[in-house]
């Protein structure tokens, strides 16, 4: 199975030996994935194809646009307690999630030192994902009308508190349930639901001890051999109790991620260097934990999955958390060299060497590895929606661009935007439309601004929607699990079991419609260089036969270069945006907090927007998030003047508008080079700024990989608030990773 | 104007303050390169004055092929001067760049008394001054300097050649090769003889 000699067979391995095996391995099912999945617009998860004799293809339309497989088990299928054959509520998702786990087959490589690899997505048996007499159809009108993506029916994206798993153990978790059960019978179906999801795991578990027994009976190699016995005896032990070691705390962190993960995409972790701390600090002093050791455990815990991690950062009282194990953590990620999304939170008081050391990584391993975190805006902002500052601090990060308090918040992060573009269009036609009117800048912001405004109501109607019912479609029987007031209160997150509700709204394509208020303004306004209803009679032909006119409104200064009339258009547009989704909550009564982002989706978000008046054909991708249009500054220094430009449209209240970077490897060239990003870094969060994604990329190979992906299957890139391999992506994606690359390069 | 755009004193402040808390955090500033900083003096000089007044460093970078009174009209504004030596020899100088350098080696002389930190650079172009003999003349002539922080070698490159293709020129030094590292490390060792401070490749 290893491929070793006889001799070999008989020597004991070091961690070295075995993490350049774990390493192999992985890129051998990562091409394993891209051959039998083609594309894969997302994070690189750590899931493993399952057997072939288990496989199931299926197909469905990608973020991109593109047509997207999933390969499902076929041993498993749910059991209906609804007319339209979709299963709904907690009892019913928790049977199903333990069936589901029965039917998971067991996953052991002997050369890691956790047990266990997940194959499939639970959340994608759930057909109808909604059940039909919960429709909203004068909602979904005007949602589609201002393309709005209304996050109805959108799971985790909030963070629970690993520590609660740590103190309980699913032994421990069993017993709170029972306990509370008694306390709130009328909840009983929520708690049979979480009970199920824990029985399910354990059962799970103990199919991995009996195997780690069995492969241990056979295993010749005695560095093996003794990690399969105990592996055995790790996880009979946590089948009940909670973790004792370094070791067991990073395994039963790799269940519980496991069936987040499966259960409904969650990928939140929060905080690792300071919840592993204590086992971490217990361990080496008592000796019974190397660093060599400790890191081989992270790095089987990252392999595991892409999970979200905060580095760095201040507690509550403004100390910072840095540690050993944060340098660890980089460092397993590092020998790793396989997609990553960790961050580190900057801040006056952050140990200057991990931000250093982060800094090198970035540019030695060109994985898009790590993110760094600003401070000061996240927890200024967030300060600003009423909450005391200790609070903002413990706001971790845990997701593609967003924060929340582990175990005690509710985000709906990153499944709720606004199209910007979709409602520019609509303002667009509204106003040439209205033959009471004169078309003019002025008509088109006013017009503009009414419609953002009703979408930005609409949005929240339907996130009252979804908190109505979310609970009794799809609860979130994983992350309820390790939060604080949803066992105990017998209520899901999603159900009011948690302290905050601070739900998010996104806004998305803010270049596109600064850059076409401003070339109207400029082209149509100032200069008269075509009227009102040649630009409109241009827009509805696509610019066909009109490439001068085309290029004459794209040519203009555009949003990011700085002082220019499109950089004031774009802090108007948030500047309204956030006033409309701060004037007051929803109807309900739930917290919005504004953020800029589109993740992946500025191509499927571009494919029902119109001709816009920046140039833009009809159907083409609408700008990224935050961030300028490619191209938007011939010449100059593009890092900065991105810098400048994103930290200036930030929304202030704690969400993020991140700052999308691609950097040449050679910019960080030695002690100066690095000095120089770090104080880009610095300086971006000084403004305000809240996150940075920085992608280190060698443009030839980008470029070469772009032609033939086959050729480059190693090669990682950050797409946006996530680092995935370039050659899983779909040609879409890699397009717009191609043409950010090539603007930057004039 | 065939490229660029022509901008104000006050424009070029507005872009270049953009980025200050770069600057802050870097412990960097602004330089005027060129071309020559110096041709353009009168524009030079209202800018530099610009940025002091906004509290920023200042930097020129300058061939010092003109009169003394318009560099030295630059200096209460410019807190580090870089200039360029390319050969003490005057013959060779004039072979090799079509002119004397007399008023060069004046100028740093001259800019050697003013005590304003200073950096010597030598652009090393083989055939004409990537030889031992000729970086040690250059060594020795600078060695007494005061406010010398360093001599930096830099290496002959190839950059350019695209630009002068797009713009259908002939590019006079497409025979040259760049220096190689241990070419670079020999004439840093020779120039290091005369105990002047030599950063270079």
């Amino acid at each position: 199975m290893l491929g070793l000699g006889m001799a070999e067979e008989q020597a004991e391995l070091s961690f070295d030996q075995r993490l350049a095996a774990l390493r192999e391995t992985k890129l051998r099912q990562t091409r394993e994935k891209q051959e039998a999945l083609r594309v894969m617009d997302q994070d690189d998860h750590g899931r493993i194809m399952p057997p072939k004799e288990l496989q199931d293809l299926t197909e469905y339309m990608g973020p991109s646009g593109e047509m997207v497989r999933d390969a499902k088990l076929n041993n498993f299928k749910p059991k209906s307690n609804h007319p339209s054959s979709g299963f709904f509520g907690a009892k019913a998702c928790g049977e199903n999630f333990r069936l589901f786990l029965e039917a998971h087959p067991v996953y052991i490589d002997p050369m890691s030192s956790m047990a266990g690899g997940y194959m499939a997505y639970f959340m994608g048996y759930r057909n109808p994902g909604w059940p039909p007499e919960l429709d909203y159809p004068s909602l979904a009108e005007e949602q589609r009308k201002y393309g709005i993506y209304a996050g109805i029916g959108a799971p985790q994206h909030f963070c629970q508190d690993m520590v609660i798993g740590f103190e309980l153990g699913w032994g421990g978790l069993l017993k709170k349930i029972q306990r509370y059960r008694k306390v709130n019978p009328k909840s009983a179906d929520f708690y049979d639901g979480l009970e199920q999801v824990i029985i399910g795991t354990r059962d799970w578990m103990r199919r991995h001890v009996e195997a780690a027994r069995r492969m241990a009976a056979e295993e010749k190699n005695p560095t093996l051999r003794r990690n399969l016995l105990e592996m055995a005896e790790i996880n009979e032990r946590l089948l009940t109790k909670p973790p004792r070691t370094f070791r067991e705390a990073c395994q039963w962190s790799v269940w519980y991620q496991m069936i987040a993960r499966m259960y409904n995409g969650s990928g939140s972790m929060g905080a690792v260097d300071v919840w592993l701390k204590p086992l971490y600090d217990w361990e080496s002093a008592a000796g019974t934990l190397s660093d060599e050791e400790a890191i081989f455990h992270l790095a089987c815990l990252l392999l595991n999955d892409t999970q979200y991690f905060q580095l760095g950062g201040p507690d509550a009282e403004g100390r910072d958390t840095t540690n050993r194990l944060s340098f660890l953590v980089l460092e397993a990620v590092h020998r790793l060299k396989a997609p990553a999304n960790i961050g580190v939170r900057v801040f006056d008081g952050l140990d200057p060497e991990l931000l250093k050391r982060s800094v090198e990584i970035m540019f030695e391993d060109k994985t898009g590895f790590p993110k760094f975190l600003g401070d000061k805006g996240l927890v200024e902002g967030f300060a600003r929606n009423g909450y005391s500052v200790k609070l903002a601090r413990e706001r971790i990060y845990s997701g593609c661009h967003w924060f929340a308090i582990p175990g005690r918040e509710y985000t709906l992060n990153d499944c709720v935007k606004i199209n910007f573009a979709t409602v520019f269009d609509v303002a667009f036609w509204d106003m040439m439309n209205n033959t009471k009117i004169k078309p003019s800048v002025d008509e088109l912001w006013r017009s503009f601004e009414r419609h953002l405004h009703r979408a930005v109501e609409v949005t929240k109607e339907g996130l009252d929607f979804q908190m109505k019912h979310m609970h009794e479609v799809f609860p979130e029987l994983v992350l309820d699990l390790l939060c604080y007031g949803t066992i105990e209160k017998g209520l899901d997150a999603t159900n009011g079991g948690l302290e905050y509700y601070n739900l998010c709204i996104d806004g998305s394509g803010l270049a596109t419609v600064a850059d076409s208020f401003a070339a109207a303004e400029q082209r149509v306004e100032k200069e008269k260089r075509l009227t009102w209803s040649q630009l409109a009679e241009s827009m509805k032909n696509d610019y066909k036969d009109a490439e001068n006119m085309r290029l004459m409104l794209s040519s203009i200064p555009r949003y990011g270069r700085g002082g220019t009339r499109a950089d004031e258009w774009a802090v108007r547009v948030v500047q309204a945006f956030v006033r409309f989704a701060k004037e007051k909550p929803t109807p309900a009564g739930f917290n919005i907090i504004p953020g800029l982002f589109s993740w992946a989706s500025m191509i499927s978000m571009g494919q029902t927007v119109g001709a816009t008046p920046n140039g833009r054909h009809a159907g083409a991708p609408i700008s990224h998030g935050a961030s300028p249009d490619p191209g938007f500054l011939r010449g100059g220094n593009a890092p900065t003047a991105m810098a400048v430009a994103v930290a200036s449209v930030q929304c202030g209240y704690g969400n993020t508008a991140p700052l999308q970077l691609d950097m040449d490897p050679g910019l960080a060239s030695g002690e100066e080079g690095l000095a120089k990003v770090e104080a880009l870094i610095r300086g971006h969060f000084e403004l305000g700024g809240t996150m940075i994604n920085m992608n280190v990329v060698d443009r030839k190979q980008v470029l070469e990989a772009h032609k033939d992906p086959s050729k480059y299957p190693n090669l990682i890139v950050r797409v946006t608030g996530f680092s995935a391999y370039f050659a899983s992506l779909s040609k879409n994606l890699r397009q717009l990773v191609v043409d950010r690359i090539l603007a930057e390069e004039t | 104007m065939l490229v660029g755009r022509e901008m104000t004193v006050d424009e070029v402040v507005r872009e270049v303050m953009r980025d200050k808390v770069f600057y802050d955090e870097s412990g960097g500033g602004v330089t005027l390169s060129g071309g020559d900083p110096a041709v353009q003096h009168d524009f030079s000089r209202a800018l530099l004055r610009r940025f002091k007044v906004e509290g920023l460093h200042t930097a020129i970078e300058t061939a010092a092929n003109l009169q003394w009174h318009i560099l030295a009209s630059l200096l209460p504004v410019t807190d580090l001067v870089m200039m360029d030596i390319k050969l003490v020899d005057s013959e060779k100088h004039r072979r090799a760049t079509g002119s004397s350098n007399e008023n060069i080696l004046k100028n740093a002389v001259r800019l050697s008394k003013t005590g304003k930190p200073l950096i010597i650079r030598v652009p090393v172009i083989p055939g004409v001054n990537d030889m031992a003999d000729e970086i040690a003349a250059i060594a020795k002539f600078v060695q007494g300097f005061p406010n010398l922080w360093y001599l930096e070698l830099l290496p002959f490159h190839r950059l350019g050649e695209g630009k002068y293709e797009a713009l259908g020129l002939k590019y006079a030094a497409s025979s040259l090769t760049a220096p190689t590292k241990e070419k670079m490390k020999e004439l840093a060792d020779a120039a290091g003889k005369f105990g002047v401070k030599v950063r270079g490749y």
